[in-house]
């Protein structure tokens, strides 16, 4: 039994001496910290009035001056991250004055330098610092770095929007977007976020990577795409409508459904019957939504969709066309029986009632009145209701 | 008899050699995991990705029964999250309290009896749904009493949004929380089913209008002694466990999910406690049957504050019903899935780990320790063998509590004052004299109560944020 029980002694004594290792290291991490703290507000006192003289001169036309005096590398690095600050909530002139200044105070010239260090967390602070400070100059190396990370190194994000910052053109943007969406699926959002972040008018290049032979870049250039207005057609969307990749089909469906330019008969016909219910969802809304009042048969026909989303819009878009489009939800529930297709006609019409009641609270408008007299009227038509159901439901 | 008990006490001794050394390994991911975690939630621009429109929209589901004290504060904190596009549906679950009649006055709802409902998951009648355009992404469900997972079944029906979050009614969350789970999604949305947040104890912070103003430890002593072992269990245990995607649970109080993930496995379990751990486990099963890469993500920064109970009652009850929930949960699908290579690191490890060392840990400890005072009694001169066993449970879990004190120092810093650490620490010691061994039982107690077919959800209290008057009431009583 001796030789279990000497095991169990050696690992108390193992385990004392992990736990008092365990403590000093606490203790030592909790003191650097605070006097870290300490620090740092010492450094917000002594440089208090020329944080205040870089947001008073921030639209001068003059550089901005580096501090006066010799500043030590740890009052740089807590500078900086006011800088950093400044920078975020500035934009335009402002914001390239403070990029000047970190340049002038040696802080890019740094953070170059770091971003080849041999500790790895070393190159992730400075590949944010650079990218915050956008500075051009290191994307070259960001994209090395970016290349270098794994599917699920936490820093993997961290370069690309670091590159986002600092590119120089579409191709940096384009080479990051590339290898992300080589190692991450499906991250399209993201990516189009990121690139918010840059400099460069990124209009252009989302029209050039719809017309991508990449899908993934297609995806990317149709989110970005949508984030714009856009005054011209773009012709690429119509075959991207009729792309193999579903996730494509439906963004560019999205897309078309924004701009009745893109929606002749036919094309809304083919999008009815579509086999993805998403753009059988897309395109009745989207009537509903320009008010096409010529479709209220084909959305009459949808309310009885196999899809309950496209039920759903379908009967919304017709309650968005006004007497026409109502009397057809009610048609529905006096031709059908008890189905999916009057439930959810059934449902819709209630709800607008109920609606279109509430708003006749106080002094209603001659409008609401007649708007709420013609539904209760088509309803009671189509329904062969009694007058005491009716008045059932108006009290 | 002698031999009999000292061979038993030593594989006590070895039991918990080996379920602190797991532990710690586990802890060991977790360090590797930190400054990851870290730098990628400090380098992230939250405030400026809480405006994006690329970000996913959610759908937050509060069940609320009897939480008149809490449900208002609750309701204004989810309202004024930073996040771009996100609705708020609050299910009351039959409450017997006037949970319904203080959010209709507080928000001005009107009941709208003909709102569509997608019938996606079963559920219990639903009374009438309640909104006001005012607050238009607010909804209240008013349903009968059907218990916590028939209140998020309900939810999921109304909701609008692909991602769900389920949140407690007693609970605040941080106002970027959402906003950085959101940011764990995003940059794996394939693979994501479930992300977890942190869940930290709020009795003795400082709130006001809903929101953690000043972070404080709790005065009292059951809350202090939840504070350590929430922040042990969270930082030590979850973030390893996600590293080698074998989380087994996301806590009920605050995570959000893939909403046509939950409703394929069929959503959340009625009529017992251990939801949380029961939706993670099916979802799980799942996929790993359907061949699907996915992964259960837990996000340490996204930080909800919760009530922790302040008497042995009211933790001895939530305790026991931690204890039949998971019992329930192990034998369910412990028998199906348990070292079946085709379940994976989940069936081979995560399943196992928790059949021995968490569901049987009471019947070990308790009878391990019995043994030992018994060999000891029997031969007094042996008596250093009880002492290495009490020695080896004090340091291991002295240990894992100064490895999330060090993960939280490197990472989070919540608790600023170097008194906070000194009196964590003292807590995490003193956790070992007394308040484990309770928990232990606690846990026996709840499997004895599942044996017996108790399912009731006991007695919980909630106290108003703003007061500090309490109130009995029992919770979800399903």
């Amino acid at each position: 039994m001796q030789t279990p029980l000497a095991t169990a002694i050696v690992f108390v004594y193992t385990l004392s001496g992990i736990t008092v290792l365990g403590l000093l290291a606490l203790f030592a991490l909790k003191l650097r910290n605070l006097s870290a703290e300490k620090q740092a507000r010492m450094c917000e006192e002594k440089y208090r009035d020329y944080f205040v003289y870089l947001q008073a001169y921030g639209e001068e036309e003059e550089r901005l001056k580096v501090p006066y005096g010799e500043v030590t590398q740890k009052e740089k690095q807590l500078i900086q991250k006011k800088l950093f600050e400044l920078m975020e909530r500035f934009t335009g002139v402002h914001r390239q004055k403070l990029i000047q200044l970190c340049e002038d105070m040696g802080l890019v010239a740094h953070d170059l330098e770091r971003l080849r260090s041999g500790w790895k967390w070393t190159r992730v602070d400075a590949a944010y610092n650079l990218g915050v400070m956008r500075s051009g100059q290191a994307a070259p190396d960001l994209l090395v770095l970016l290349q270098k990370s794994g599917v699920n190194d936490p820093s993997l994000f961290i370069f690309a929007r670091a590159i986002a910052k600092c590119a120089r053109d579409a191709e940096d943007l384009r080479q990051m977007a590339e290898y992300v969406v080589r190692m991450k699926k499906n991250v399209h959002q993201l990516i189009v976020d990121m690139i918010s972040d840059s400099q460069l008018d990124t209009t252009s290049f989302y029209t050039e990577w719809i017309r991508d032979k990449n899908p993934e870049l297609v995806k990317i250039g149709l989110i970005g795409f949508a984030v714009h207005a856009q005054l011209e057609l773009e012709p690429g969307l119509s075959r991207l409508a009729l792309s193999a990749d579903k996730e494509v089909r439906i963004k560019a469906v999205k897309l078309m459904c924004r701009d009745i330019r893109y929606l002749n008969d036919q094309t809304i016909k083919d999008f009815l019957n579509h086999k993805d219910w998403e753009i059988r969802a897309l395109i009745v809304k989207a009537i509903g939504a320009m008010q096409l009042a010529d479709y209220v048969p084909a959305l009459k026909k949808a309310v009885g969709d196999a899809n309950w989303w496209v039920r759903h819009h379908s009967a919304r878009s017709l309650t968005q066309l006004q007497a026409k489009g109502f009397s057809a939800l009610c048609d529905i529930l006096r031709e059908e029986g008890s189905n999916p297709k009057s439930e959810m006609a059934q449902q819709i019409i209630q709800e607008e009632l109920e609606k279109a009641e509430r708003s006749l609270g106080g002094e209603p408008s001659t409008e609401k009145l007649l708007d709420y007299n013609e539904k209760l009227h088509l309803y009671r038509k189509s329904c062969k209701k009694t007058i005491s159901t009716v008045q059932a439901m108006e009290g | 008899m002698r031999e009999f008990l000292l061979y038993y006490g030593m594989f006590a001794i070895y039991y918990v050699m080996a379920i602190n050394s797991l532990y710690f390994i586990i802890m060991l991911f977790s360090f590797k995991s930190i400054m990851g975690i870290l730098k990628s939630s400090i380098y992230s621009r939250f405030q400026a990705l809480s405006g994006s429109e690329h970000v996913p929209p959610i759908s937050i589901l509060v069940p609320a029964y009897n939480e008149e004290l809490t449900i208002i504060e609750n309701v204004r904190s989810l309202l004024a999250l930073n996040y771009p596009r996100y609705e708020v549906i609050v299910v009351n679950d039959g409450s017997k309290d006037d949970t319904l009649q203080v959010l209709i006055q507080e928000f001005s709802l009107t009941i709208s009896k003909h709102l569509p409902v997608q019938p996606l998951l079963h559920t219990s009648q639903v009374r009438g749904i309640y909104h006001n355009p005012d607050f238009p992404n607010l909804y209240l469900i008013d349903k009968e009493n059907g218990g916590k997972a028939d209140s998020l079944n309900a939810g999921i029906n109304l909701s609008h949004y692909p991602l769900i979050a389920s949140i407690d009614a007693d609970s605040l969350l941080e106002k970027d929380a959402l906003i950085r789970i959101a940011k764990v999604y995003m940059e794996n949305p394939e693979e994501t089913v479930a992300i977890g947040g942190d869940i930290r104890i709020a009795n003795g912070c400082k709130i006001e209008n809903g929101v953690v103003k000043e972070i404080r430890l709790p005065d009292k002593f059951l809350p202090m002694m939840q504070s350590v072992e929430y922040l042990k269990a969270f930082l030590g245990g979850r973030i390893g466990w996600s590293a080698i995607n074998g989380l087994i649970i996301v806590s009920g109080a605050f995570g959000v999910f893939r909403k046509d993930y939950v409703v394929k496995v069929g959503g959340y379990r009625e009529g017992y406690p251990g939801e949380d751990m029961n939706i993670i486990i099916k979802l799980h099963k799942y996929m790993l049957e359907n061949k699907l890469p996915y992964r259960v993500a837990f996000c340490p920064d996204a930080v909800c504050w919760t009530q922790a109970p302040d008497s042995l009652k009211i933790l001895g009850s939530q305790r026991r019903r931690w204890g039949r929930g998971n019992l329930k949960n192990m034998i369910e699908y412990g028998k199906h899935m348990v070292l079946r290579p085709k379940y994976k690191l989940f069936g081979m490890l995560t399943l196992p780990f928790n059949i021995l060392f968490e569901t049987l840990n009471p019947y070990f400890r308790i009878t391990g320790l019995l043994a030992l005072i018994g060999y000891t009694l029997l031969d007094m001169t042996n008596s250093h063998v009880l002492l290495i066993y009490g020695l080896l449970n004090v340091l291991y879990g002295v240990l894992l509590g100064i490895g999330s004190l060090l993960l939280e120092e490197i990472a989070f810093r919540r608790y600023p004052r170097f008194q906070d650490i000194v009196k964590m620490l003292f807590y995490t010691i003193l956790m070992f004299f007394g308040y484990r061994q309770i928990g232990v039982i606690w846990r026996f107690l709840g499997h004895i109560e599942y044996l017996r077919n108790n399912n009731s959800w006991g007695t919980m209290t909630r106290t108003s944020w703003q007061s500090k008057s309490n109130k009995n009431i029992s919770s979800l009583e399903a």
